[in-house]
């Protein structure tokens, strides 16, 4: 009892205790990073649609950054990061054999038990999750259809990093794939009934596919992006409106009901 | 860090005179004992809180509920009536102690806020008014900007300053409040991230010491603390906390 856990549970369960992993190997794609680290535990329990809070190595940093699992391959888990400030500038800046604490997986995560047809949305850095739920619906049966939006060139070079059979890329400076946004290419796809829609990127992404899925008769999942303090549900820093009253993001999302959110 | 966390950690949906308990805690067999903190916008929004606490408390029956030992009054929240913080004036936060100490017998601490010039004067409002000893620092008001649009980072435009950067200031008041007080418990925070920084709060007189910005850096972090400050006593001989309380204070 005086360690601090209820019986039955260990501090790793109840906690996502700190891991000491080290970087496995990094790859760039223009604007976007993938970090791989060895993190066995970790690895061993993510699910998709899950992230994890990283400390930025080096000191000077006092906040972990959150970060979703864009794939888990055996004992590694594989994280896209887009630098963006100096914290994520020195995570993009890791070297193959650099130390690198982290914890998780935390979070809910993506629903992927009987979907049949799925539609994978993402804007940007919000594709990250996707990498890893293609990977569990494929492995579950499902046939999967990827939509992607990037700002300009430099960014879609992220879609480099995924290996998905069927993705479409738009751009809103029309250098890659379609112009626009990842809505022009949702009114040209040819999907069967009841596929599932799975939606992460800016808000008012989320709510374009929320109102096309609405529009479709589609239901789905949205999962939300948010500056977070803790990861953990204690500090409400990333509480968010939805149709059950404000919610964390990191405890009962990112993943939500694609018709509960208000973006 | 500067951050703007909202208050509603205990989730109690108090309408005044009518509270309606929801934090699945409450429901909850925890390992340690628990001391609740509680904010409100005037006395009785805090009354209400503690009142209905102490009814579940009664109610409830044995274990079956986390073992509840005492409060922690948040008085930096603004007030209804002046839209000031209550922490801020002496009179204002002896008044919410006031509404709340007739409620319970537990243990009542207050949380002064640091946004003062002088932090002694509320600390004495808030003893002489019925609370067993107080807890401070809470944070400061501050800013951040957002770097390419040079606006305000925060929705709410200004949040609290917590963790590292507010330690030196944190240690002088908790040394402030245990010379001018020194018989009354105080619970010393403030960017405590190590066993070394809840030393200095012990030897600036605290008699406990809270962390709180640090348990973001890790969830273990407690735990690592408690056992730093074992090591950081041993090394000085230490052999309890106790024996380092008030070191740093005028004799």
């Amino acid at each position: 009892m005086n360690d601090g856990s209820p019986e039955g549970h260990t501090h790793a369960e109840l906690w996502a205790e700190t891991v000491h992993g080290r970087v496995a190997g990094m790859r760039h794609f223009g604007a976007f990073s993938e970090l791989e680290i060895v993190a066995p535990r970790i690895a061993a329990k993510a699910v998709p649609g899950q992230f994890v809070m990283v400390t930025v190595p080096g000191g000077g940093f006092l906040l972990r950054r959150p970060l979703s699992l864009f794939a888990v391959r055996s004992d590694r888990v594989a994280l896209l990061i887009e630098a963006r400030g100096p914290g994520s500038e020195r995570l993009t800046g890791l070297e193959t054999g650099d130390a690198v604490d982290l914890a998780g997986p935390l979070g809910s995560a993506f629903p992927v038990s009987g979907v049949a047809s799925a539609l994978l949305v993402g804007g940007g850095i919000g594709c990250a999750p996707l990498q890893f739920l293609s990977e569990e619906l494929v492995r579950a049966g499902a046939q999967v259809t990827a939509a992607f939006g990037f700002r300009d060139f430099r960014a879609a070079r992220a879609a480099g990093a995924f290996a998905m059979e069927r993705l479409w890329v738009a751009t809103e400076d029309g250098s890659v794939g379609r112009r626009g946004t990842v809505i022009d290419i949702l009114a040209g796809l040819d999907l069967p009934p009841q596929t599932v829609v799975y939606a992460c990127g800016p808000t008012a992404m989320i709510a374009a596919v929320q109102r096309w899925s609405l529009a479709a008769g589609l239901r789905g999942y949205a999962s939300l992006e948010a500056h977070m303090a803790c990861g953990s549900g204690s500090c409400h820093g990333c509480v968010v409106d939805t149709a059950r009253g404000k919610l964390r993001v990191c405890s009962e999302g990112p993943v939500f009901a694609l018709d509960e959110v208000l973006p | 860090m500067s951050a703007s966390l909202a208050l509603d950690q205990v989730d109690l949906r108090v309408r005044l005179g009518d509270v309606e308990l929801a934090h699945p805690l409450l429901g909850a067999r925890l390992p340690q004992p628990v001391i609740v903190s509680v904010g409100g916008n005037s006395p009785e929004h805090y009354a209400a809180v503690v009142r209905a606490l102490e009814a579940h408390l009664a109610a409830a029956p044995a274990g079956s509920c986390p073992d509840i030992r005492g409060y922690e009054l948040n008085v930096s929240c603004p007030n209804v009536s002046s839209g000031l913080q209550i922490g801020a004036d002496p009179a204002a936060s002896a008044a919410v102690v006031g509404a709340v100490r007739p409620l319970t017998r537990r243990l009542l601490l207050t949380k002064l806020t640091p946004n003062v010039s002088d932090v002694t004067a509320v600390a004495r409002a808030v003893v002489a008014a019925g609370s067993d000893g107080v807890s401070l620092v809470n944070t400061f008001k501050a800013m951040a900007l957002d770097r390419e649009t040079l606006r305000p980072f925060l929705g709410n435009r200004t949040g609290g300053l917590c963790g590292p950067a507010i330690k030196p200031i944190a240690l002088r008041m908790v040394a402030d409040v245990a010379e001018a007080l020194p018989d009354v418990p105080v619970v010393g925070m403030g960017g405590v991230m190590t066993g070394l920084d809840a030393l200095e709060f012990i030897a600036c007189g605290a008699t406990a010491v809270a962390v709180g910005a640090a348990n973001f850096t890790a969830f273990e972090a407690p735990r690592r603390i408690l056992d730093e400050l074992r090591a950081e006593l041993a090394a000085r001989g230490l052999r309890t906390p106790a024996a380092a309380r008030g070191l740093a204070l005028r004799a």
